[in-house]
């Protein structure tokens, strides 16, 4: 019996190391060639561009995306009209080659080029455009249809290279001079058959939101091939696609759960590009990698500090009921002025953002339409002023009559005596807002005003501002570059109506001087004097502090400089360096690999596979052996 | 007739080994009967705790944290959790001499927030236990004591809450209400208790059938009388073993929700520590010394809480001593 | 016993009812319009878009009529689609994060079983001595640590490669994305990316199977059968395995079917650390979203497993039980 049981033992043991060692063997002559298989691609010269961020998709249809993501695969590989400059984001025509506009400023014609080839061999013409605006606007897409929504009745197609359209009121926005129609064009014979139920992968059901749009057929020099939601994205190059030859052959996009993989993925070389690093932290240690390359890139995106200016004190315009309980010592602009002049933007760009955002002025950000910006100069300048804060509570009558260190109302206000405490929000799921709490907190201490603060997540927030309930809020925007929407959301019409629906004035701004400003932005058609209207609403906005701009926020990418070069930011000289705003940008022409090679696939990383079946097999010969063991010991018994 | 000390005896026997006891005065009333009793026992547990070495040290850890969270504004001063502080140094710096812990992102010490998030922390853990316990206790000896319907309706309800998966619940529950120390509070307590009442309804079932129990209800005792002076008793030994681990797995409870962003993040716990560093990217920046001593605090009192608990389940635990 | 066993799974069906109403009850409870989380912040923020999407997701209709859809979907295994990956079915979504979830959870059980349940056995029969009181510490320990803190630690060391550690494994991920490996290579990709979450997890639970196959070997080692069983001379070794085990095992066995269930949602936390996408990560998200649809069906899935385990567990309670088996 005994013997029995030595020699089974015997011949697992010899069979289990023999299977382990011819795999270390594979595994050696494996590694010494370099083959071991896991470059995954059959063919090597097959150069790839791969970037990673913590960005999700929704949807890879324009009709349905509505996140920031979506748009870095709908840019490579659809047109739009009028495009936005990568120098400067003027306008830029695209696949319009030229706007004509009626006199009234009510009939817009867009001469079409017609140079163009979808990816699957069908020209591009004025049809696909007449169809995508009409079918964006009739279906309410997501995104795309609020840009539409002046035009009156459908687009037409005159002819193969002319669309004409109409709208309700003269307006400038479609004249072409500045890019305001965010709206990609889609291929119609690929739509038309989707909105029949024909998807082409055969999707079922099949609608033209519910479409997932992979493959694509696009118009630009890339299109998407494949993708896993939640995992990759892969575009390839456009076989019919005319202009100037990318020198890559793929993009692939990952999408990483958390900064720190990918960080980790860039630093091993398994990603080229780390885009939207949201933590300075990271970023900071970034700097001093080798072969890292970093930018703090310039984006249209801004942080807030909402002020309930009238929720429940407000005019009643339109639908507009007064509701919620703002504090109505924010109804003065003279509170709101000493707000500003106690809060101090460097510092918190310095303390939360180590340095890497810009100080906040305006509501329009530095990125925006060439010429739309209004800076404050000279004697137009609210600075940082503690004592001057104080000086003007003290003249506008806020004392602090019984000495606890908190000012309240004059008497001859709405609510006299009334001490000036306020509730302020910050959002659980922005750690930005809860760093920069207790610096603006101590500020308001030191002018007199007490603020409780509390946190709650984005959507709590979003129905306290709508029910008008809170007094501060510390929230953020990423506006168009077109200044157009940015101000539209301070109009009186805008507000949130009565607690119960949504809107975008969640300052409860309502200036009728503001509103008729507004109004004639829109309709002028001389940039420069709609430049100038423009200027004059910012400077409005900036001496009567709905909002006090905190920073304009960064985006902070990191590349490998060993791998590629070619980057082009927009706007010069920081902007984003790889994600251009609007439609084909030049970057994806202009990367190119750094040096013969370096373009390759990314490695997979950890032990070969030889190994793997060496370990597995040892680890099954292991329990084998055992259970054989515990049976042989079962039969001796006394 | 039965000398008064027999009514409402216990039967908590004396495990082997215990020193004999000294024969008890006589009492003058049923209630200093019932208190002196008492006061022998939980003598008795002491001095067989003592002797257990592992619940010991769990006791001796757990007496210095709960001193550190008492009297931490001794050891640290609590400004130092204020990021516009002076005393802030540089941020993201290593151990050293003037911050034993290093520095976080604002410069802060990180002993200072260690130190400082030792009271949140067990603070959620205390107040979370009490109202997953008394939840648990009520339901289970309502369900034991009472039986019938009521105790195919609580228990139907204890097992439902079991197979409810207890993260997902605690995340979407803490998602609804919102991110504060006292909702964490709730969420926990709400969503453990379902352990404590099994324990207490079997123990409530075993103890309702003895013979003093059916002699006080024979003598007219009503269900309060009953329930509070001889059911409870009898099973408070059992529940305190069980609280006493149930505390642990409520800290770690709220680390884990504080980590995954639903803590108050404008409290300074070692779950909203650890989280603020992991969001950081403080893993990959390799910054150690932020994500270290939070994690080991966290470590050791939960280890002490569960070797107190384990020591005292051993003594008090009727089945773990009947051998 | 066919009664014992047929009660049990009628009890579990009516568990399921109950879970399956109280899921659309719950998610219905969660305040926040889906419609306007979504488009928050975007240009398509106007009352005329929210209403479109409300449409689109089904949202306009009275509640009841939502409840009668509901449970008429689920019965038929429709869980609809989810809000957030516009238009893909529940169904597709959470089958995708199934496998990675059950290969993950299920190997590190099993180890963590295995591992744990030899120390605990070694420990538990040489009480006392310098074994025990070695693995009774470590076990402690790993029982008492947040295991997402201890993944970070692991994931510092061995994929970030801090101070003396190799970075020698991927960052996360299942597999190298948009890679196309097949076969081996594909196995031992996936098993790279693997080896540190399964790794963090085996450690994390071995603790408590250990802790349990202790107390419950040496309840059974003071046991009358035991003495009888050494004073008859049989051999230490035979008393341990023929004996001892055998009945310290069934308790425990019941104690890791049971935790079985909970482990699915207990790698939450692991799964975002290592960003595996499992039904873990999944979760985190779809609340993030307010994604209805996909929750109530995760919840499901979480609840039915759990209910599957505890079923198994009484079965293989009532089939092991001798006493019970008799009834």
């Amino acid at each position: 019996m005994k013997r029995r049981t030595r020699f089974q033992m015997a011949i697992v043991l010899m069979l289990a190391g023999a299977f382990a060692s011819a795999a270390m063997a594979q595994a050696a002559l494996a590694q010494t060639t370099g083959a071991t298989g896991a470059t995954g691609q059959g063919d090597d010269e097959k150069v790839v561009f791969t970037w990673g961020s913590a960005g999700e998709t929704s949807s890879l249809n324009p009709m349905s995306g509505y996140l920031a993501t979506d748009f870095y695969f709908w840019a490579p590989q659809y047109h739009l009209l009028i495009n936005f400059a990568q120098k400067d984001f003027s306008a830029e025509p695209s696949l319009a080659t030229d706007v004509e506009v009626s006199d009234d400023s009510m009939t817009f014609t867009y001469t079409i080029r017609d140079d163009l080839t979808w990816s699957d061999g069908v020209p591009v013409t004025s049809e696909d455009v007449a169809y995508t605006l009409n079918l964006y606007k009739n279906n309410n897409a997501y995104l795309p249809s609020p840009y539409l929504s002046q035009i009156d009745g459908d687009v037409v197609a005159t002819d193969p290279t002319h669309v004409t359209f109409t709208t309700a009121n003269p307006t400038s926005l479609y004249s072409g001079k500045v890019p305001y129609m965010y709206d990609y064009i889609l291929p119609k014979h690929i739509f038309e058959e989707v909105e029949k139920g024909n998807c082409p992968d055969g999707q079922d059901p099949c609608t033209p939101k519910g479409f997932d749009n992979i493959p694509s057929v696009g118009s630009g020099p890339f299109y998407i091939s494949d993708a896993k939601p939640g995992e990759f994205v892969r575009m390839v190059k456009n076989p019919y696609w005319e202009g100037p030859d990318p020198h890559i052959d793929e993009i692939v996009y990952r999408q990483f759960r958390n900064n720190d993989a990918l960080v980790e993925a860039l630093k091993a070389g398994e990603i080229d590009f780390a885009y939207d690093l949201t933590s300075p932290n990271l970023f900071n240690s970034l700097k001093n990698e080798p072969d890292i390359g970093t930018v703090a890139a310039q984006v249209p995106l801004f942080d807030y500090f909402n002020m309930n200016t009238g929720s429940a004190y407000g005019p009643e315009t339109g639908d507009f009921k007064r509701h919620g309980d703002g504090h109505p010592a924010l109804t003065d602009p003279v509170v709101r002025k000493a707000i500003r002049m106690a809060i101090d933007s460097q510092t918190l760009v310095d303390k939360v953002w180590l340095g890497y955002a810009t100080p906040g002025t305006t509501v329009i950000p530095p990125v925006s339409a060439a010429g739309a910006r209004w800076q404050p100069t000279g004697d137009e300048v609210i600075a940082w002023d503690i004592d001057g804060a104080n000086q003007l509570l003290e003249d506008a009558g806020y004392e602090d009559t019984d000495g606890d260190g908190i000012r309240e109302m004059p008497a001859d206000s709405i609510d006299p005596g009334r001490p000036l405490e306020f509730r302020y929000f910050v959002r659980s799921n922005d750690q930005t807002t809860i760093d920069a709490a207790p610096f603006i907190q101590g500020w308001l201490e030191d002018i007199g005003i007490k603020t409780d603060v509390e946190a709650v997540t984005s959507t709590r927030l979003g129905d306290i501002e709508n029910a008008g309930e809170f007094d501060l809020a510390h929230w953020g925007w990423f506006p168009d570059i077109d200044p157009d929407t940015a101000l539209g959301w301070f109009i009186c019409d805008a507000r949130p109506p009565d607690g119960s629906a949504y809107d975008n004035d969640d300052s409860y701004y309502c200036n009728p001087e503001y509103d008729e400003l507004y109004k004639q932005q829109r309709a002028e058609l001389d940039l420069d004097k709609r430049w100038d209207i423009v200027h004059q609403m910012e400077q409005i906005l900036y001496e009567d502090s709905p909002y006090v701009i905190l920073w304009y926020s960064p985006l902070l990418e990191a590349w490998r400089t060993d791998t590629f070069t070619g980057y082009k930011p927009q706007p010069e000289p920081n902007g984003d360096a790889l994600e251009n705003y609007g439609g084909i940008s030049d970057v994806w022409l202009s990367l190119r690999p750094v040096s013969e090679g370096s373009g390759a696939a990314a490695q997979t990383r950890g032990i070969p596979a030889g190994v793997w079946i060496a370990i597995v097999l040892a680890v099954v010969a292991i329990v084998a052996f055992v259970i054989l063991r515990r049976r042989r010991v079962g039969e001796e018994d006394i | 007739m039965r000398p008064p000390e027999a009514i409402g005896h216990y039967d908590l026997e004396a495990p082997q080994g215990m020193e004999p006891t000294p024969p008890p005065e006589v009492p003058r009333s049923p209630r200093a009967i019932a208190w002196t009793r008492r006061r022998l026992s939980a003598k008795r547990i002491w001095a067989t705790y003592r002797k257990n070495r592992l619940g010991m040290i769990g006791l001796i850890v757990l007496i210095f944290f709960i001193a550190v969270a008492v009297f931490a504004p001794l050891i640290a001063s609590k400004d130092g959790l204020d990021p516009t502080c002076t005393c802030t140094g540089l941020p993201l710096q290593p151990p050293s001499l003037q911050f034993p812990f290093g520095t976080d992102n604002f410069g802060r010490s990180v002993f200072t927030l260690t130190v400082w998030g030792s009271r949140p922390s067990l603070i959620v853990g205390l107040f979370a236990t009490l109202i997953s316990v008394a939840i648990g206790a009520v339901i289970g000896i309502v369900a034991g004591y009472f039986g019938g319907k009521s105790e195919t309706v609580l228990m139907r309800l204890t097992d439902w809450f079991l197979v409810i998966p207890f993260l997902p619940l605690a995340i979407v529950l803490a998602s609804i209400l919102g991110p504060s120390l006292f909702v964490i509070i709730v969420v926990i307590g709400v969503t453990s208790w379902p352990s404590t009442a099994r324990i207490v309804r079997a123990q409530s079932l075993s103890v309702k059938t003895r013979p003093y129990v059916e002699r006080a209800r024979a003598l007219g005792a009503g269900h309060w009388h009953l329930t509070s002076r001889h059911i409870l008793p009898n099973v408070a030994p059992l529940i305190f073993a069980n609280t006493v681990l149930l505390i642990a797995i409520a800290i770690l409870s709220e680390t884990t929700l504080a980590f995954l962003g639903l803590g108050d993040p404008l409290t300074t716990s070692w779950g909203t520590t650890l989280q603020a560093a992991f969001s950081s990217g403080a893993a990959s920046a390799g910054q150690w010394w932020w994500l270290l001593p939070p994690g080991l605090a966290i470590v050791f009192v939960v280890l002490a809480f569960t070797l107190c608990g384990f020591a005292l389940d051993e003594i008090l635990n009727p089945k773990l001593r009947e051998r | 016993m066919r009664g014992y066993l047929i009660g049990k799974i009628a009890q579990a069906f009516l568990t399921l009812l109950f879970v399956l109403v109280f899921n659309f009850f719950l998610f219905r409870v969660m305040p926040g319009d889906p419609a306007a989380i979504l488009l928050r912040g975007s240009a398509a923020f106007n009352p005329e878009t929210l209403e479109a999407v409300r449409q689109d997701l089904g949202l306009d209709q009275p509640l009841p009529e939502q409840f009668v859809t509901y449970m008429g979907d689920a019965l038929t295994f429709n869980f609809g689609d989810s809000f957030f990956e516009s238009g893909r079915p529940v169904g597709e979504v959470i089958s995708a994060a199934v496998w990675p979830t059950i290969l993950l959870v299920g190997t590190a059980t099993l180890a963590s079983a295995a591992i744990g349940l030899l120390i605990g056995i070694y420990g538990g029969w040489r009480r006392g001595s310098k074994f025990d009181v070695g693995s009774l510490s470590f076990t402690l320990f790993v029982y008492a640590m947040p295991e997402f803190w201890f993944g970070i630690l692991v994931l510092m060391a061995f994929s970030g490669g801090v101070g003396p550690f190799p970075a020698l494994f991927p960052t996360g991920g299942y597999e190298t994305a948009a890679s196309d490996l097949t076969g081996i290579d594909h196995f031992a990709d996936v098993l790279n990316h693997m080896v540190l979450p399964f790794f963090v997890l085996t450690v994390a639970y071995l603790g408590e199977y250990a802790l349990i196959m202790r107390n419950s070997l040496i309840d059974v080692v003071g046991d009358d059968f035991i003495q009888t069983a050494r004073a008859k001379g049989v051999r230490e070794k035979q008393i341990l395995w023929r004996h001892a085990v055998p009945n310290a095992l069934l308790p425990t066995i019941t104690l890791v079917f049971l935790s079985i269930g909970f482990i699915f949602s207990g790698a939450i936390t692991i799964e975002y650390v290592f960003s595996w996408p499992g039904l873990g990560w999944l979760t985190v998200q779809a609340i993030e979203h307010k994604d209805y649809p996909l929750l109530q069906a995760l919840f499901l899935v979480f609840s039915v497993a759990v209910i599957v385990a505890n079923l198994i567990a009484d079965i293989l309670y009532s089939y092991l039980d001798p006493r019970v088996r008799a009834a």
